[in-house]
Order: C-alpha cells, then sequence, then structure tokens
C-alpha cells in the first residue's frame, strides 16, 4: 500500500509539472546553464557514489541521462 | 598486519563492476560539447563502522572495509564535432568480511567474519567518444575496462540524444553491456569455483523536459539483464539464481529560487526485479551560494528495500534451493547526510567534502521479519580539484 501510494504521488507530481511547462527561448536559459543547475555538477562525487551505493545496496539502476541545460553552446 | 586476498565478499561486489549501468556513460554532466579541456582529481577516503563482538561469532570486534581512492578525468574537444573524456580510477581496500551468518548461543544471528585483513587493489579505465556534427542530436560510444586479481570486467555501450524545440525537449537513449569474468582465489578450506563468467545487457530511456527558465525535469527507464554467475563465492554457504532482470524508474527535478539565488535537486527512484526486491531512492540537496565563489552544498538521502526472496538470516545447509545471508539482500532502510563546499579561484575550482551512511532495519518503509545483523555505517570524505584551460 506505501508501494503505491508513493508511486501515485510521484505520477500525479510528474503530471502537474508538465501541465506547467510554457515556451521558454534560448536566451531566457541562462539560469539552466548554471553549474549547478546541472542534472550532476560533479561528475566525480556522482560516479563515486553511484558506485558505493552500487556495491553496498541491494539494488542499482537508473543512469544519469542527458538533456536541458542551456542549450546555447 | 596479515595480509590475505582470499576472502572478500564485500570486496567483489565493491568491484564487480566498473559501471552503475553497463557501457552506459556518466557524461550527463552536460549535454553540450567540451569547448575546452578540463582536468579533474578526487581523492576519498571510505571507512565502515567496525563490527562490534556482540555481533560476531567469535565474540571479538572486527575491523570491516576501508579504502583509499583516486579519480582522475580529462574532458577534452577533438576537432570541430567531438569531445572524448577519459577516466582513470585506483582503489586501494583493505578490512575484513562476512563469510556468513551463523546461530549465536543466544540464538540470534552472528556474523562468521573473514577473521584476516584483506588487501586488494583495482585499477579502472573508460573512454567516452561524442559526435556533435547533427542538428539537435548528440551520439556517443563508451569503453571500459576494471581490473584486480581476481576479477576483470570489459563494457561497451551507445548512447544518442535528439532535442527537438532549442532544446526544451529531449529524448534519451542508450544500450550497452558487460563481460565479466570471475577467477577466485583458492583456499582449501573452502569448496570454490575455479572460474566463473557473468554477462550483462542494459537499456536506457529517456525523457527531458525544461518547464520554465527556472525548472526543468527528467524521467527515465532502464532495464538490464544479468546472466550467469551471480553468487558470492567468498561466502561459505551462497547460492542465487543464474540470472536476473532489474527495472528502475528515475525522476529528477531541478529548480532555481532567484530569491536567494539556489537551486535544489530533487531525485526519486523506484527500482524493483525478479528476486522479489523493491526499493525506492530519495535524493535532495540544496545548493547555496555563500560568496559569488563559495558554494555550500548540504545534501541528504533516504533509501529503502525489501527483501529478495531467497534472503535467510542464518545459513542453512539443509535447505534446499537458493538462500543468501548477505545484508545486501535484507530489508532495511538507510540515511546519508552530506556536506560540501565548493570554491573557484580563477580556472580552479576545489571541493571538499563528508558523508555520513547509516542503515538499519528499524528505517524500512515495509515491515522487516528478518532484520539482519550486521548493517552498515560509513564515512566517506572526498577532496577534489578542477582545472580548466
Amino acid at each position: 500500500m506505501r508501494n503505491s501510494g508513493i508511486i501515485s504521488f510521484i505520477l500525479v507530481l510528474t503530471c502537474t509539472l508538465f501541465s506547467g511547462c510554457v515556451q521558454v527561448n534560448a536566451w531566457e536559459k541562462g539560469t539552466l546553464a548554471k553549474g549547478e543547475m546541472a542534472w550532476d555538477p560533479d561528475p566525480l562525487a556522482k560516479q563515486l557514489k553511484d558506485h558505493v551505493y552500487f556495491s553496498k545496496e541491494g539494488s542499482t539502476g537508473g543512469a544519469s541521462l542527458g538533456g536541458g541545460g542551456c542549450g546555447c553552446n | 598486519m596479515q595480509t590475505d586476498k582470499k576472502i572478500s565478499g564485500s570486496l567483489l561486489a565493491l568491484t564487480a563492476a566498473a559501471m552503475v549501468l553497463p557501457g552506459i556513460s556518466n557524461n550527463a554532466y552536460s549535454s553540450e560539447k567540451a569547448d575546452k579541456k578540463i582536468v579533474r582529481f578526487q581523492h576519498a577516503n571510505y571507512s565502515e563502522k567496525d563490527l562490534s563482538g556482540l555481533i560476531t561469532a567469535n565474540g571479538e570486534e572486527s575491523p570491516r572495509y576501508q579504502i583509499s581512492v583516486n579519480q582522475f578525468q580529462l574532458l577534452t574537444p577533438v576537432k570541430d564535432e567531438y569531445d572524448l573524456t577519459l577516466n582513470y580510477l585506483t582503489e586501494e581496500m583493505s578490512g575484513a568480511s562476512p563469510m556468513g551468518n551463523v546461530v549465536g548461543r543466544d540464538n540470534s544471528a552472528k556474523l562468521n567474519m573473514s577473521g584476516a585483513s584483506i588487501d586488494e587493489s583495482r585499477r579502472d579505465l573508460s573512454g567516452n567518444l561524442r559526435y556533435f556534427g547533427k542538428v539537435d542530436a548528440v551520439y556517443g560510444a563508451t569503453l571500459g575496462y576494471s581490473s584486480e586479481n581476481d576479477y576483470q570486467a570489459l563494457s561497451l555501450g551507445v548512447e544518442g540524444e535528439h532535442s527537438r524545440n532549442e532544446k526544451i525537449q529531449t529524448l534519451s537513449w542508450g544500450v550497452g553491456l558487460s563481460f565479466d569474468s570471475l577467477k577466485p582465489t583458492q583456499d582449501e578450506r573452502y569448496v570454490r569455483p575455479k572460474k566463473e563468467d557473468k554477462t550483462s545487457y542494459a537499456g536506457v530511456v529517456g525523457f527531458t523536459q525544461v518547464i520554465n527558465p527556472t525548472t526543468q525535469f527528467q524521467t527515465g527507464l532502464s532495464l538490464t539483464f544479468l546472466d550467469g554467475y551471480l553468487s558470492d563465492p567468498y561466502k561459505t554457504l551462497d547460492k542465487r539464481p543464474d540470472s536476473k532482470v532489474q527495472f528502475a524508474w528515475t525522476n529528477r527535478f531541478r529548480h532555481y529560487f532567484e530569491k536567494w539565488q539556489s537551486s535544489v535537486h530533487l531525485d526519486y527512484r523506484l527500482y524493483t526485479d525478479d528476486w522479489a526486491m523493491i526499493s525506492h531512492t530519495i535524493d535532495l540537496a540544496w545548493f547555496q551560494p555563500i560568496t559569488s565563489d563559495v558554494l555550500l552544498v548540504p545534501s541528504i538521502r533516504y533509501y529503502t528495500q525489501s527483501q529478495a526472496d531467497f534472503y535467510v538470516v542464518f545459513d542453512d545447509g539443509t535447505l534446499l534451493g537458493d538462500q543468501s545471508s548477505d545484508f545486501r539482500l535484507s530489508p532495511y532502510g538507510a540515511f546519508t547526510t552530506g556536506v560540501k563546499l565548493v570554491t573557484k579561484a580563477g580556472d580552479w575550482k576545489t571541493t571538499i567534502s563528508a558523508e555520513f551512511y547509516q542503515s538499519s532495519a528499524d528505517y524500512a518503509l515495509g515491515k522487516v521479519k528478518l532484520a539482519h545483523p550486521g548493517l552498515m555505517e560509513y564515512a566517506l570524505f572526498t577532496m577534489a580539484f578542477e582545472y580548466a584551460f
């Protein structure tokens, strides 16, 4: 029951987010281009932590994906 | 200190794969082509808390793993349409490992520790080449090799991104595979296989949406199939299925608060596999600038998993079929708290961080029937340098 509740919450959140999308022009994406807005701002730390969790926990998966960001370079 | 390379349960798992998803790169920190060279170096110290004598079979306190990690990375543009990332990692490990669980005098589960110090090292080299020659598309290929005295892994993969509407939406995909070979160190006291193999196949697909000038969201699915030897040869009694199908649904959210000039990172992952395990992971980080050149990043992570269907709290030689008393297959929850300080000076960036992990059956989201006695605590300290030129 708890699992299904969490999944439902995520689905509702996802739908809410996408329903709020607006057109964003290239010159409006300066904030998204900030280093701290990257999906993984610290690649070596990300690699290390993923490896530790992979080694010490029972579940893994969900590699990083690209996209988003500035799109202006 | 006595050196023994023969008993290495946790070690095996720690070094079992060069990548979380084989052949799929971790290069998604930027979808843009590198326009200058960047060199990164990180040193990390990983330290697990000693086990109390109250939960070991011989009643003596036992050390667990201490690992020293060095990571090197070079990111460089190559001609006009490519960039290349090279990674090199070294790990030096020492400590002791649980060989299994036995029934103690008080009828509770006790850990049977290896009793000798393990002294081991691993080397890992990988490269990722990306091609930017197509409009609104990026393609990449990854090759990696990991080696230690009893384990070798070769991984490769390809991936791509397709953007539309000025990169407001991006579709990402990747496929990869890994060939692993295990030659356990032999010990006349135990029966161990001479040589075993494992092959991993992974696929990932995802979608990224820029929601507004300060918010973006990403959702992705990954499917991994493992085929071959999946047991731990260094445990006294560990028999797992020879295949595993893993599924993960990952969601990531980034938002910038103009008012505080800060950003929040919120990630959630749902995981399940055909060993009956379900897990939830929530990551939350806050990026707070202190000055224009100093950034403070506190973070917290919550993780909870159910048990695998063949998990046992005691090793039982009379049981037929699969069984494992590995704590990784037991039901528990865990909290990670961390803080990171980033400073910039010209083309240099320096990062120091501290992170603390604590796991317990009491933290599990669902009901725990058989708690493992040897759940972990660790501390992870890092120092990193980055130079762009």
